[in-house]
């Protein structure tokens, strides 16, 4: 589903991605985890097309993210940490924004924005211009945007943050949903606990570099995934 | 801590930032002052000193600096009021700083000194011309120099006081409201319909034999302003000291009363922002470009700078086709009579007017400027999404010229109508101005694509300030004098004025033409580099 080969991003000297390889399969919920500064961030901007690299192949689905991005951004949705969405815009508008840009038609966003703005409890709300909205309601909007299109695959920097009890349980139980039915998701996180129960395979990075990546229990073995992270950060460190 | 709250508030009004590290040319903040300062005086000495020469020879020269008075205290307590809500009350820092060891007294004053540094600003734009106006025209330097000087420190204290407890009530008002710009779109527009009001019977009654008894009794009922002219013109100590009285008396009961519930008004705002009612509707699909569009719509009326600042120049060009359907058949009867019947002359003299007054005004209008980085923080959002870049600079192009063409249009009908063109002039007429709209429209959007701001804050920053803005504004106004400027110098002994017309048209589609291909291939390359 998305493949990233030698991915190297470097910003003046500073090498922040060195010779990242990671591939996500269908059905796989990846998760992606490392230090402030680690190069998480760079990563997942490249895998959307948002940052170009300096070497490196990124494919969705067998196709290029360099040479052919839109049919790529077709197929996957992007939740940043921080939604900067278009505030001007109420939420509905937003929304039906984003239902013309990728071509979902009128019979089915109706019934779509309806489900989803009613699971995360946003529906009274979707008149209010996007501005009025706290940080875990834009989080909420963003999902829903995400949700519209029904992407196969999922690209999200730090997608709990901001989100109460109710709506994350919601957004997990709905990222193993999509996976079950042949989808992927490929996250980054701080919260290791949910990185633990919800994934199927994990990837560690440091200082722009993969430490450590496969399923779970060949990442983390008997011990929890914290102990494992932090002994790692310490072996590189030494 | 005063003086660290209220150096960071003035820096904060002039909106600049810390450089973010990158090699760049950056113009320092003195300089950008002094700039629009000299711009400014520059622009109102023409009208003080016409005011002057008629006020000196009538020796009422204490009407001249109560007009001034009245002049600084409008502009003064326009800005205030427009200020106040946001420098005041709706700072995004309000929590930030109550969370820390600062008193609520001292947030307040520091943003009211600031506010009054402003005002200082705008009121020496104006005192500085008229001083130099009225010492031109009366040939010496009296007392008025130093009884303007002091009254001039505590003049602004009044309009501070006004604008902040006016500023207040407008802010609770605002949050109530649902369209919170329109409200503020038709209060604009009334104090600048004043502005132009005052200012256009004033140059009437000088006009009309310098009759200025009427000016002096309209002053005389404005009894503030009647003590500013005649406490500066003759020294009047007691005046002088009623003005300064009340400005220090007004600015502290307004300070007392606002700090009084300054703690609970700037922490309730979320609370009182009024809600809209979500109600399902039936959804419409729309192509890619027609939402691009609807979108680009839906942040002008959103973003109150950006929508005053054009909206200003859409409703001057209406404003000017009004006036020729009511006074342009008699005007231009006039002129041919004054030329003694040379109406082929005064036909194309009056097209070309016509023409350089709508391209002159969309010389004023910077949407597609400013529209690059006024994307600022979401681009990375937009650029994540599945958009053709070109579908993407063509919707900004093409809201940009949607805007003011239909207004434009309309000048151009009204002037063909009224002033009766041939076939050829009225074809030049509605044309030429559509061409220039187009080539300044591909102006602004390859600069903004090449110079874009996208680390603002405050619209007003792209809006007003950024160098896209600037470049469309005056590179269009270069060559609209380029174009006219070549016509008398060169083209006039030569061909015909409405084929000199033909030609500047042709041209400008020609380099309207040449900037697309630019922008389309090097400026899209450009926007997908933007953010990274």
């Amino acid at each position: 589903m998305l493949k990233i080969e030698h991915l190297t991003k470097k910003y003046g000297a500073k090498v922040a991605v060195d010779d990242l390889s990671l591939e996500i399969k269908p059905g796989e919920i990846y998760g992606f985890i490392g230090h402030n500064g680690a190069g998480k961030t760079t990563t997942i901007r490249c895998a959307c097309g948002l940052l170009d690299f300096d070497e490196g192949e990124i494919t969705i689905n067998g196709r290029s993210i360099r040479e052919d991005p839109l049919a790529c951004k077709m197929d996957f949705a992007y939740i940043p940490d921080n939604p900067v969405l278009f505030d001007f815009l109420s939420g509905i508008d937003y929304l039906n924004f984003i239902g013309d840009v990728y071509k979902v038609e009128k019979s089915v966003r109706e019934e779509r924005i309806r489900r989803y703005s009613d699971t995360f409890e946003i529906t009274s709300n979707l008149a209010q211009p996007i501005s009025s909205y706290s940080h875990g309601m834009k989080q909420k909007l963003a999902i829903v945007a995400a949700m519209l299109h029904e992407p196969k695959l999922f690209v999200l920097d730090e997608p709990f943050v901001g989100l109460d009890p109710i709506a994350a349980f919601q957004f997990k139980s709905m990222m193993r949903e999509l996976c079950d039915k042949g989808g992927a998701v490929f996250f980054s996180t701080h919260v290791l606990d949910v990185a633990e129960k919800l994934c199927d395979k994990i990837a560690i990075i440091k200082n722009g570099k993969l430490i450590k990546a496969g399923t779970m229990d060949e990442v983390k073995g008997d011990v929890s995934l914290e102990e494992t992270f932090l002994e790692l950060e310490r072996e590189k460190d030494a | 801590m005063l003086r660290q709250l209220t150096l960071i508030n003035i820096k904060g009004l002039i909106g600049r930032k810390a450089s973010n590290g990158k090699k760049k040319f950056r113009m320092p903040t003195w300089l950008v002052v002094v700039l629009i300062g000299v711009l400014l005086v520059a622009s109102f000495f023409t009208m003080f000193y016409e005011f002057a020469k008629s006020f000196y020879s009538a020796a009422m020269g204490w009407m001249y600096f109560s007009i001034l008075g009245t002049m600084t205290f409008g502009f003064m307590l326009m800005t205030n009021i427009a200020m106040a809500e946001g420098q005041l009350f709706e700072s995004k820092y309000n929590d930030m700083l109550l969370s820390m060891p600062i008193k609520s007294h001292h947030i307040l004053l520091s943003r009211l000194i600031a506010m009054l540094m402003y005002d200082y600003f705008i009121q020496a734009t104006m005192l500085i011309p008229a001083l130099a106006a009225w010492i031109m025209a009366s040939g010496k330097i009296g007392a008025f120099f130093v009884n303007t000087l002091v009254v001039s420190i505590f003049w602004p204290l009044l309009t501070l006081a006004i604008g902040a407890i006016v500023g207040f009530g407008l802010y609770r008002v605002f949050a109530r409201s649902t369209h919170k710009n329109l409200l503020k779109i038709i209060m604009t527009f009334g104090m600048i319909g004043l502005y132009y009001y005052f200012t256009f019977k004033m140059e009437m009654a000088m006009a009309e034999g310098g009759d200025l008894a009427p000016i002096g009794n309209a002053l005389g009922k404005l009894k503030f302003t009647e003590w500013y002219g005649k406490g500066i013109m003759h020294t009047n100590v007691k005046y002088m000291l009623l003005i300064i009285g009340i400005a220090v008396a007004s600015i502290a009961l307004v300070f007392v009363i606002v700090n009084r519930f300054y703690i609970k008004a700037i922490t309730i705002n979320g609370v009182v922002v009024a809600k809209r009612t979500y109600k399902e509707k039936p959804v419409r699909e729309r192509s890619v470009m027609a939402a691009l569009w609807s979108r680009e719509l839906k942040r002008f009326g959103a973003y109150f700078t950006y929508l005053i600042n054009n909206l200003m120049g859409i409703i001057m060009v209406l404003a000017f086709a009004v006036f020729m359907i009511i006074k342009g058949g008699s005007l231009f009867k006039e002129l041919v009579d004054l030329t003694q019947g040379e109406r082929e002359l005064v036909t194309g003299l009056v097209a070309g007017g016509g023409m350089a007054a709508g391209c002159f005004m969309c010389c004023t209008f910077g949407v597609s400027g400013s529209s690059i980085s006024l994307e600022g923080p979401c681009l990375d959002h937009l650029k994540s999404l599945p958009i053709r870049t070109r579908d993407i600079i063509n919707s900004k192009l093409l809201f940009h010229y949607s805007l003011m063409a239909p207004a434009i249009l309309i000048l151009s009908v009204v002037f063909c109508v009224v002033c009766r063109f041939d076939w050829k002039l009225a074809a030049c007429c509605i044309l030429l101005p559509q061409a220039f709209l187009i080539f300044s429209d591909m102006l602004g959007m390859l600069v903004g694509l090449f110079y874009p701001k996208l680390n603002w804050t405050n619209e007003a920053e792209v809006v007003k300030r950024s160098m896209a803005v600037m470049v469309q504004m005056f590179g269009s106004m270069a060559v609209l004098g380029i174009g006219i400027a070549a016509y008398f110098l060169f083209a006039a002994e030569h061909i015909q004025m409405d084929t000199y017309y033909m030609i500047s048209t042709a041209a400008l589609f020609v380099l309207a033409a040449i900037l697309y291909y630019v922008i389309m291939h090097f400026g899209a390359r450009k926007y997908e580099k933007l953010g990274g």
